[in-house]
């Protein structure tokens, strides 16, 4: 992206050929006490969690937990309403509040809620949709979605240094290290 | 040691190259063009019957007392249950771990959200008014009057559309980092544009993965038993009623069995010449047919249990009218019919136990569409004889499907393969992430570096 005005470094990109190599790189950067850092990988790499620094986020599961237990109280709660407040009605003689024939529907209410709560609370949490993001500047990131393992090195990092990070990426085995502009 | 589930040479860029492929450069060969128009021309169809029927109601179907449940709730079941074979594969077989899943699980999703969408439009049309759907939906109306939730029927609406629901998403969700792959490869702008749009901005960071993983698994975990419950629900729609031959404990189980294994048989039916078709032979292999095979082998004697146990309840219970129901499925008007089904689904089920047969794509093909028919006929037998002559002598009465029967169940296939073709030229047929993982992590693949 040439000749935009005044653009600023956003971070570095390195670009590594395999998942060990990204993991090395990231455990190289951690090591240079940097913490503001996001690999971009073409499927999910077991293991990158653990060197990338503050990664763990546990709220999707406690979200769908939460969708699940309220789809099920309602959908519990509101056939109760139906059959033995808004219309009672008496059917052959069983009773009004004929509990285990209300199971499916609460059941299945439970499933919807959790389900739409666990696919919100990804798009939600990963602040999606959102079809700009400085990393689409970077030549690199067309083929993150492919067959390159990228990390990138965010400038505001208080520890960053374009000249060691770089360094520092070639180093631990970075095919390529660019900068990306915003 | 196993035949491997991938061609050893397979790495990321041919992954991407072999999957991408056919949606992005592959134009419309004339499989694709000959496939989809006969599919498209059955569509046309579908959509005259369904015209007609709405002009003029569901009398134009061959339905009337006693019969009055015929094709549309025959073809709802048999629709339904190919759909849960989808849904096995990609949630159950998740949950399980089996890696061979992998590289079939897109095209089950995407057969099962098809194949409930054809499910989905019988009982609506089967309603007589499709026009008044939504009284099937608790909400507040003038009438004060609220669904009878003490009824399966009323289940059967909350199960399907959560099932359809809980379906898109996972599919959804799972093909979205597919979708910025299309969106990274496309050449075109307008396709790029498309695939860019659909993908909604996935970046593949670390920060998606880990929440995108999280909430499939979640969704699997979901959808897994939801497979049990919808088709549990469709059994107990005949199961709670006391028609002779319905009225059974049996039926949820035996409907769930008999959904996977109708269900597996499509999936093969679709999977062996697509295979073929589109080279993807490195990636579905011969293991995956021998697998997919064992698990029908498996659900066709579960289901070959069941007409046993339907035939011995029959008997064991003394009912005059469960026995005569069950004489007159074996020796009555509809006789063929059940011995075809015999054949069909335990006779030629049991040629799985075989590996040759298993291992031959075009035997085990031919099997798997004697399995889809002999389903079906299952479901015709199931709610056919049991109405055809039930309590009162009086109301006897033979039922057949008609033109318009016959036109509607055609037409959904049209659309179901419509769809399917639509799905082929669009959008990546296998999960590219999923596999790049699979090669990345797997013994016999490209170990890490």
């Amino acid at each position: 992206m040439s000749e935009r005005r005044a653009s600023s470094l956003y971070a570095l990109a390195a670009e590594f050929a395999s998942p060990g190599a990204l993991i090395e790189g990231t455990r190289a950067m951690a090591g240079l006490g940097l913490r503001r850092m996001e690999a971009y990988t073409p499927t999910e790499i077991e293991g990158l969690d653990d060197v990338l620094p503050e990664a763990s986020d546990h709220r999707v599961g406690w979200i769908a937990f939460g969708g699940g237990v309220a789809g099920a109280v309602i959908g519990f709660g509101f056939q109760m309403w139906v059959n033995m407040m808004a219309y009672p009605m008496n059917v052959g003689g069983r009773p009004f509040f004929s509990w285990p024939a209300f199971l499916p529907v609460t059941f299945e209410m439970a499933v919807l809620c959790a389900s739409l709560s666990a696919f919100l609370a990804f798009f939600v949490l990963c602040r999606l949709p959102r079809l700009n993001h400085p990393f689409f500047e970077s030549a690199l990131a067309e083929r993150a979605s492919q067959d390159r393992y990228i990390l990138l090195v965010e400038a505001d990092d208080p520890r960053f240094k374009a000249t060691e990070v770089g360094d520092g990426l070639r180093e631990a085995g970075a095919l390529s290290v660019e900068e990306v502009r915003v | 040691m196993s035949a491997p589930l991938f061609d050893k040479k397979l790495d990321d860029a041919g992954i991407s190259e072999q999957v991408a492929h056919p949606p992005l450069h592959g134009g419309f060969p004339r499989h694709w063009i000959i496939g989809f128009g006969i599919s498209f021309l059955l569509l046309m169809l579908f959509l005259m019957a369904v015209t007609w029927l709405l002009a003029r109601g569901v009398g134009i179907w061959g339905i009337n007392i006693p019969v009055a449940w015929g094709f549309a709730i025959i073809n709802f079941v048999w629709w339904i249950g190919i759909g849960h074979a989808g849904t096995f594969i990609s949630a159950i077989l998740l949950l399980c771990q089996q890696d061979w899943r992998t590289s079939i699980n897109r095209f089950a999703e995407a057969m099962t959200l098809f194949a409930v969408a054809c499910a989905g439009v019988f009982p609506l049309l089967h309603l007589g008014r499709p026009w008044f759907f939504y009284w099937l939906l608790p909400y507040p109306s003038t009438t004060t009057l609220w669904p009878q939730f003490r009824s399966p029927l009323v289940w059967d609406v909350f199960a399907v559309s959560t099932y359809g629901t809980v379906s898109l998403l996972f599919w959804y969700l799972g093909l979205l980092p597919d979708l910025a792959t299309m969106r990274d490869r496309a050449k075109h702008l307008w396709a790029k544009r498309a695939y860019g749009l659909a993908a909604l901005g996935w970046r593949g960071a670390s920060s998606h993965w880990r929440r995108q993983k999280a909430a499939y698994i979640i969704l699997a975990g979901l959808a897994a038993p939801l497979v049990i419950s919808v088709h549990s629900i469709v059994g107990l729609d005949f199961a709670i009623s006391q028609v002779p031959g319905w009225h059974s404990t049996i039926f949820p189980p035996y409907f769930v069995a008999g959904a996977i294994f109708s269900g597996f048989a499509m999936v093969l039916t679709i999977v062996i010449p697509v295979r073929k078709l589109y080279r993807l032979h490195g990636m579905i292999t011969a293991r995956h047919l021998d697998l997919m095979a064992k698990v029908m082998l498996l659900t066709g004697l579960i289901v070959a249990y069941g007409y046993l146990i339907e035939g011995f309840m029959a008997w064991y219970s003394g009912e005059t009218a469960e026995r005569t129901m069950m004489l007159n499925r074996l020796a009555g008007a509809y006789a063929p019919a059940y011995w075809a089904l015999i054949a069909c689904n335990v006779v030629a089920a049991q040629t799985l136990w075989f590996k040759a047969v298993r291992t031959r794509p075009v035997v085990l093909f031919v099997v798997s569409l004697f399995i889809n028919v002999g389903m079906w006929l299952e479901r015709y037998i199931i709610v056919v004889t049991s109405l055809y002559q039930d309590y009162l002598p009086s109301s006897w009465g033979e039922y057949h499907g008609n033109f318009w029967d016959w036109a509607t169940f055609l037409g959904t296939i049209g659309l179901f393969f419509a769809l399917l073709y639509l799905f082929m030229r669009f959008l990546p047929m296998i999960s590219m992430s999923e596999m790049r993982e699979l090669v990345h992590h797997r013994p016999g693949g490209k170990s890490e570096r």
